[in-house]
């Protein structure tokens, strides 16, 4: 008998890694069956479908196949639920009736189980999710939640908040979800094409707050990051939306992650990208990220993304940080700054120009930027100017720059690193 | 629009034994049947029946379990349709999947009861 021997560490272990990998394509299905306004039974049915698996697995060890049975599983709960409530309840417009009779209710439930169908039912749920109604943080906190399998704890960690503020997030999420009917439809024509723009902004947003949670803990980074991967891999699988900007986000999303586990050395500390051990990059991810870069490269539109993954690809290309092509990134960005002159996007850009002409003409650039007061409070503004005021020599300058980038660094290791900069520029 | 009822009769109730793959199928061309119909916004609702059950006779004096009949004669299930009359009902009934079990449709309009 497989796996008799199974000890509860070993099931419980199975099962974060399939919740993760399958619990979003099973709400996802769920929710196409119940119907979007029943979107927490769905939420719920998994997850006892869950639990039950623990309660078995344990018991009779886990099965050759956890996904098939979970798949399985969540089927006959489908049924369960269905026939318990389809008195009182109204499930998806489209089948409501055939779930009413049991001449087409297992039949009609298989056919929505059907692989193609669940994975339509993904990318149908994630627009929902990202519907506009529903404000950014709720989009955020719904996809983690629906479609990434993550717990409330989890999502409050990825996020240095308290589980409460995540659990009112997503409470106003649904309610948004409730209120506006918002169907499992795929929008078509002008209305996907915006609806597309939303759903890669969330993804965007998404990793840039996972790329810049540094906390230790069983969920990482890289798991957040491989979510987004995931997620806009859906994208680019499915016709309508496997458009250039779609792959340009990929490979972004790839390049980025791909030199994720150089970013902190073996003591768990931040490096600068200058020393990073680049030999840590993961090559396939890159080469990913090549593939959907050359995708991307049609139609007449030059997108944020594609700007963006352009100057992650100059830096994944060199081989050592002296092969940093500047001149290519500071090309890059300055069509960048034309298209989201972003005060983030430009001061990104200054460093760059720091890398050409030198610390004081990317001071005098971070000056003149409009709007700059609004990164008063980004810990990094202040350790990049830190860093330019001690490298031109004005070190007490510096050193108020850098106690103020202590001050709002958020994590331990983003902290450390200050301090370690501190004490190296102003020996 | 008239509501009728469809009531099937067959020898083999919806609770005999087949194989996995003719259960399936028999699934499928109800689904596939009562799908078409829905589509036309025509399905109202209707359920199998189990082959077990008790006949009240002799003022609920007398009850008999099923077998209750000849296996021919046996009610295995009923469906609600809206159509407009007797031929449309009629053609909606004459792709019933209660023919491969060599069964009958018995289609009759819902009365009124006005008083």
């Amino acid at each position: 008998m497989p796996g008799a021997t199974d000890t509860k560490q070993d099931v419980l272990q199975v099962i974060a890694d399939i919740t993760r990998a399958e619990s979003g394509k099973l709400v996802s299905v769920l929710t196409r069956i119940f119907g979007p306004h029943n979107l927490t039974m769905a939420e719920d049915a998994v997850q006892d479908v869950l639990l039950k698996a623990i309660e078995h697995w344990q018991v009779q060890g886990i099965p050759e196949h956890p996904a098939a049975w979970l798949y399985r599983a969540t089927r006959n709960r489908a049924i369960d639920v269905v026939r318990k409530n389809r008195r009182q309840q109204t499930f998806a417009t489209d089948i409501n009736l055939l779930l009413d009779s049991e001449y087409t209710t297992a039949v009609t439930l298989d056919d929505c189980f059907k692989e193609n169908e669940i994975r339509d039912d993904m990318l149908r749920m994630m627009f929902a999710c990202c519907h506009p109604a529903i404000s950014r943080e709720g989009q955020i906190a719904l996809v983690l939640k629906t479609l990434s399998g993550l717990s409330v704890a989890q999502i409050a960690r990825a996020f240095i908040t308290k589980p409460d503020a995540i659990e009112k997030r997503l409470y106003r999420a649904r309610m948004a979800f409730r209120e506006n009917n918002i169907s499992l439809e795929m929008p078509s024509g002008n209305a996907l094409q915006e609806r597309l723009d939303n759903v890669l902004e969330t993804i965007y947003l998404l990793f840039n707050e996972a790329h810049s949670a540094s906390y230790h803990d069983s969920l990482t980074r890289e798991d957040l990051a491989h979510d987004c991967i995931r997620l806009n891999g859906l994208l680019t699988e499915h016709e309508a939306t496997n458009l250039p900007r779609t792959n340009a986000l990929l490979a972004l999303l790839c390049f980025h992650t791909a030199r994720l586990s150089s970013r902190v050395d073996a003591h768990g500390d931040l490096q600068l990208i200058s020393k990073q051990d680049r030999s840590l990059w993961d090559r396939e991810l890159i080469e990913k990220g090549v593939w959907h870069l050359n995708r991307s490269a049609t139609g007449d539109v030059i997108s944020q993304y594609h700007l963006e993954a352009a100057i992650a690809y100059e830096h994944c290309k060199a081989g050592k940080y002296e092969d940093t092509d500047w001149k290519m990134i500071l090309s890059y960005y300055d069509l960048l700054a034309k298209l989201a002159p972003s005060p983030v996007v430009l001061l990104n850009r200054a460093i760059a120009v720091k890398e050409l002409e030198g610390p004081q003409a990317a001071l005098d650039i971070i000056r003149n930027i409009p709007g700059i007061d609004y990164l008063q409070n980004y810990y990094l503004l202040h350790a990049i100017l830190g860093e330019l005021n001690a490298q031109t020599g004005k070190k007490e300058k510096a050193a108020g720059h850098y106690e103020k980038a202590l001050k709002l660094a958020v994590s331990g290791a983003e902290r450390k690193f200050i301090q370690q900069r501190m004490e190296e520029v102003m020996k | 629009m008239k509501e009728y009822l469809l009531v099937f009769r067959s020898g083999t109730s919806h609770d005999a034994v087949r194989t996995p793959e003719q259960m399936a199928k028999n699934m499928e061309s109800w689904k596939n049947w009562i799908g078409s119909i829905a589509q036309e916004g025509k399905f109202i609702g209707g359920q199998p029946l189990m082959g077990e059950g008790r006949v009240l006779s002799q003022k609920g004096a007398h009850i008999t379990d099923a077998p209750f009949a000849e296996g021919k004669e046996v009610v295995n299930g009923y469906l609600l349709i809206n159509a407009a009359d007797y031929d449309e009902a009629v053609r909606f009934s004459k792709a019933c999947p209660i023919f491969d079990d060599n069964g009958t449709v018995e289609v009759r309009e819902i009365a009124k009861m006005d008083m």
